[in-house]
């Protein structure tokens, strides 16, 4: 009866080979669903885990980062030992990267910082920290903690490598120049066109400022000749389109060119650290 | 001892086959479970997978079209719900349930027109409570088709049983009479008025505010176009000008309040249908419930 007994629990858990043969036949979608089969039908907690966490692998090996972080959230990591929570921990975080939801990505990544471990995760989540902090536009952050992989955990043969990165990336006059849509908005409402001009943007300010003096001009001359219907209404509403316009334009305007500099820069950086990883 | 020892080898045996081969209630589990969990594609792919199992029988097939159609109603995939509900077979004991929200989702997506076949094409049920919804359904499908007519020679029959489907019996009376009266407005008069006083189209169509903003709008061009005029003369460009702003804001005016009709008529129309197919609705889930 133990033998029957034995027999017939094993028999209830569903088998996982069947997923693992789709997952090495590169067939991702199908072993996913088939991970997610055995994590119903099965009520042993380690092959569940075993196969939340497969199934989290077909996704990130599908290229549906998404999912596969959602299923790395499904881990329960309580009872983990660090090491494996630092896994944990930065495949999410990557996930979250290639997500781009950088914030939290950061968040997972910073709990691997608290662990007492130098797994190669670990070393792994300050290089990917490094690339986080470089979308999120926090440079200094950035440069930082690649001083620090360079310091600490670099092999010997890289650590010249990254140095040079550090030094010849990390300046003044190589990080890009960010503008603030706050101090844009503000010089214009003070001076048209001025939020423009802070920003790179001459022509378009030009055009602002000629249109502005041309409406003005117009509502003078209306009141010069004794047309004061005409310049208290379409004189006025001419100045205020141009002189609002502006203002206005300065919230497509300022963050598409932060975005087309920071692209640049984290795009450069990001093919140098790509041998590293 | 012997022959004990092959009897236990082959309990065992079987057991253990019995168990790795699933059943369909293990299947229906498991489509529950991802679909409870918003996992669509994957449900879409398993319900494939078990719909063209070897051995699932017509009963098994009507089962999973009935639970997969609630279940993606529930998520509000109802285009997918529709179309599974459509295939739920007579010999389901949820026949007409599935029957009545199948017309019920057509009607939600935009045609009552198939909702109207389709519940002509029902057989009566045995039940009198299911045929008095039926009978209401097709009431409203007919008020969302826009035939008040037979909406309303229908609902002459109307005696229901049920408390919630009598109340609701008696709205929809109500809707048809407000849907009457929704096409009553004159686009032509809208605009007639309109080319009077501007903005006046608007307060007859019912949108007052508009009404407001128009007469604003074309009244402070006039008064320019009139300064202009005064001082500069008929040949100055500037006059040319407004007067042609003015006169195109004017007839855009008249040609708006006529339109407004037909705005004010559709957002009514839209307000109408969306109370009647709540009022479809609430019996519907009241009763099957």
């Amino acid at each position: 009866m133990c033998l029957l007994r034995s027999f017939s629990t094993e028999a209830q858990s569903y088998p996982v080979q069947l997923a693992d043969s789709l997952f090495h036949a590169a067939q991702y979608e199908a072993a996913a669903l088939e991970y997610e089969k055995c994590v119903f039908f099965n009520k042993n907690d380690s092959i569940t885990e075993y196969a939340v966490s497969q199934r989290a692998y077909s996704f990130k090996n599908a290229g549906k980062y998404f999912d596969a972080y959602q299923n790395f959230l499904r881990l329960d990591t309580d009872n983990y030992t660090d090491s494996l929570k630092c896994v944990v921990n930065y495949q999410l975080g990557l996930m979250l990267y290639l997500s781009n939801y950088f914030v939290d990505a950061d968040t997972y990544l910073q709990r691997n910082f608290n662990l007492p471990v130098s797994t190669s995760e670990y070393k792994k989540s300050i290089l990917l920290d490094v690339l986080v902090l470089n979308e999120l536009t926090k440079y200094s952050e950035a440069r930082n903690k690649l001083m620090v992989y360079a310091s600490n955990y670099a092999p010997t043969a890289l650590k010249d490598t990254i140095i040079f990165i550090v030094d010849t990336y990390y300046t003044k006059e190589q990080l890009p120049h960010l503008k603030s849509l706050s101090k844009a908005r503000e010089l214009s409402k003070i001076l048209p066109g001025a939020g423009l001009f802070y920003i790179g943007k001459s022509g378009r300010a030009l055009g602002n400022i000629t249109f502005l003096l041309g409406s003005a001009a117009y509502t003078g001359i209306n009141i010069y000749c004794g047309n004061y219907i005409t310049s208290a209404t379409a004189g006025v509403h001419l100045m205020r389109l141009f002189y609002t316009g502006g203002i206005n334009q300065l919230n497509v305007l300022v963050p598409l060119i932060n975005y087309n500099r920071s692209r640049i820069f984290n795009d450069k950086i990001k093919s140098k650290l790509q041998c590293i990883f | 001892m012997k022959y004990l020892f092959v009897l236990l080898f082959s309990v065992c045996f079987s057991v253990g086959f019995a168990q790795q081969d699933f059943t369909f209630n293990d299947d229906l589990d498991f489509l529950i479970h991802l679909s409870s969990n918003k996992l669509f594609h994957e449900s879409d792919v398993y319900f494939e997978q078990t719909a063209l199992k070897v051995g699932t029988n017509i009963g098994q097939l009507d089962s999973l079209n009935y639970l997969m159609g609630f279940l993606y109603y529930q998520n509000d995939s109802l285009k997918r719900a529709r179309s599974l509900l459509r295939n739920v077979g007579p010999n389901n004991p949820r026949y007409y349930k599935s029957k009545l929200y199948h017309a019920y989702l057509c009607m939600k997506l935009n045609e009552p027109d198939s909702s109207i076949y389709y519940l002509q094409k029902l057989e009566p049920s045995t039940s009198n409570e299911v045929n008095q919804l039926r009978d209401f359904q097709l009431a409203g499908a007919y008020l969302l088709a826009g035939d008040t007519r037979k909406c309303d020679s229908i609902s002459l029959n109307f005696n229901s049983t049920i408390a919630v489907l009598r109340e609701e019996q008696i709205n929809l009376k109500s809707y048809s009479e407000i849907q009457k009266s929704n096409t009553r407005k004159s686009p032509f008069i809208a605009g007639a008025l309109s080319a009077v006083v501007p903005g006046l189209g608007k307060v007859y169509a019912g949108n007052n505010a508009q009404a407001l903003s128009g007469f604003l709008r074309v009244g402070i061009l006039g008064a320019i176009t009139v300064e202009n005029y005064m001082r500069r003369g008929i040949r100055d460009p500037q006059t040319l000008l407004f007067a042609g702003l003015f006169s195109a804001f004017y007839i855009g005016n008249i040609w708006g309040s006529a339109l407004s009709v037909q705005i004010v008529k559709t957002e009514k129309d839209l307000e109408n249908k969306s109370n009647i197919l709540v009022g479809i609705h609430v019996p519907l889930k009241k009763f099957f419930n």
